[in-house]
């Protein structure tokens, strides 16, 4: 485990395959663009590289999402595989390669939960969303506890209001409309808070090393 | 900017507009550059949650993952690969100028389609045929491309056995692409015997990428469709 000590923190263990193998330094974004490029024009070996990279926020994030780890897995394959399939969309002067996959990840994971739920009564969707197990149920107990508190720490950037409607849509998977009629509050509201919360982070976040 | 439907960029990244809405939106993204830069900033401070949230992925995932790599061919997004090609430039951009580029060679375009049919063209001597590759996103079973080019009319006629049907509301679409442009080129819809030919609207020269992809009944400037088909003449 010392090899990945000097890595970032978010990052570490993903890290920890590259670093053994090639004996350097963890990939930055910038690296991460370029890797995703060559894997456009067909290079494994730099998909395998951007994989040890991505995999973990990829998974985590649909996990966050979808709660089931069996689901959550198949939707990660799923993902990225995908992102194999249509690396040549990737545009490195529109966005950063996270941004790109993460993005993707989101979406999908989005969309299961919601095709998922399909059929139910929206109102009862709302209700059953607000019921289901919250961070520190089940999924807590399986989850590590560094994870956790990184994860607390990032959302901890925005103000409590801000981070409630970003928590919500983002994690819990409700529509703004949806997060509005829970909170009781206008949809302008919430419209506010989720764009300066989301302002927020890549400000606060996107300036850390 | 604000108001609606510029504010629902953030819920938009969050992935928090419900299907209509979400397509609403992206309708909208398409002609506002203001939003699309919104989006972008949105999205990217939603993947420093997204980042946040990484798990240790389960045992196994890597190698299913590389396995299904192997034998997974990636989709040739010809579009997305000749504006690459042609450098820095924006996609949207580039096809943004190509729609100026397309407006003034109308003239000349009219006089082909008026001077030149598909008949003629398959009946040019130096006909050359090129198949058209179907790309992972055309689901439907098999089905023969065919792109006959003639250099001399410098026209092109893509022929097509066994296309899967569009709804009514949807239309196949043409793309002409060089290193420095994408033109739209044409609307098709096969019949119902799944056949279809149609003449590339557009001066066609060696080199050139043909490509097709589905779009909405009445065709687009700027394609929304994943590519379906592509080959070179």
């Amino acid at each position: 485990m010392t090899l990945a000590a000097p890595l970032p923190h978010m990052f570490a263990w993903s890290f920890l395959r590259v670093s053994i193998v090639f004996a350097t330094r963890a990939p930055t974004l910038r690296d991460l663009d370029q890797l995703l490029t060559a894997a456009a024009g067909g290079d494994r070996h730099a998909f395998a590289e951007l994989y040890d990279a991505v995999a973990g926020a990829v998974y985590g994030t649909i996990r966050k999402v979808v709660r089931d780890p069996a689901i959550s897995e198949e939707v990660a394959q799923d993902v990225l595989l995908e992102v194999w399939r249509t690396a040549a969309r990737f545009d490195p002067d529109r966005g950063r390669a996270t941004t790109w996959i993460l993005t993707m990840a989101h979406r999908r994971a989005i969309d299961r939960v919601r095709s998922e739920q399909a059929g139910r009564d929206r109102l009862e969707r709302v209700g059953i969303a607000a019921h289901r197990p919250a961070f520190d149920a089940t999924f807590e107990a399986v989850e590590r506890a560094d994870d956790h508190r990184r994860l607390n720490e990032a959302l901890d950037v925005m103000t409590d209001l801000q981070r409630e409607a970003v928590e919500l849509a983002y994690f819990d998977g409700l529509t703004y409309r949806e997060v509005a009629a829970k909170l009781g509050v206008p949809l302008g509201t919430i419209k506010t808070r989720m764009r300066d919360g989301l302002l927020r982070v890549k400000e606060t976040l996107g300036a850390r090393p | 900017m604000t108001g609606p439907p510029h504010d629902l960029a953030a819920p938009y990244a969050l992935d928090a507009l419900d299907a209509d809405e979400r397509a609403a939106f992206e309708h909208h993204l398409a002609s506002c550059a203001a939003c699309r830069d919104a989006v972008a900033a949105f999205q990217e401070g939603a993947s420093h949650l997204a980042n946040a949230a990484a798990a240790k992925p389960p045992r196994g995932l890597r190698d299913r993952v590389l396995a299904e790599v192997a034998a997974t061919p990636q989709d040739r997004d010809v579009i997305a690969l000749a504006a690459r090609r042609r450098g820095p430039a924006r996609l949207l951009t580039m096809l943004a100028a190509a729609v100026v580029l397309l407006a003034a060679a109308g003239f000349g375009l009219a006089q082909l389609r008026d001077g030149t049919t598909a008949a003629e063209v398959l009946a040019a001597p130096d006909l050359v045929n090129v198949e058209l590759a179907a790309t992972e996103a055309y689901a439907a079973g098999p089905v023969q491309a065919t792109v006959s080019f003639s250099p001399g009319e410098e026209a092109a006629v893509v022929t097509f056995a066994g296309l899967a049907p569009v709804p009514d509301d949807r239309t196949y679409e043409l793309w002409l692409i060089d290193d420095a442009t994408v033109r739209p080129a044409g609307l098709f819809r096969p019949g119902g015997d799944g056949r279809a030919q149609t003449l590339v609207d557009g001066d066609v020269a060696p080199g050139m990428t043909i490509a097709i992809t589905e779009e909405p009944a009445g065709g687009v400037d700027v394609a929304t469709g994943e590519v379906l088909f592509a080959g070179d003449v």
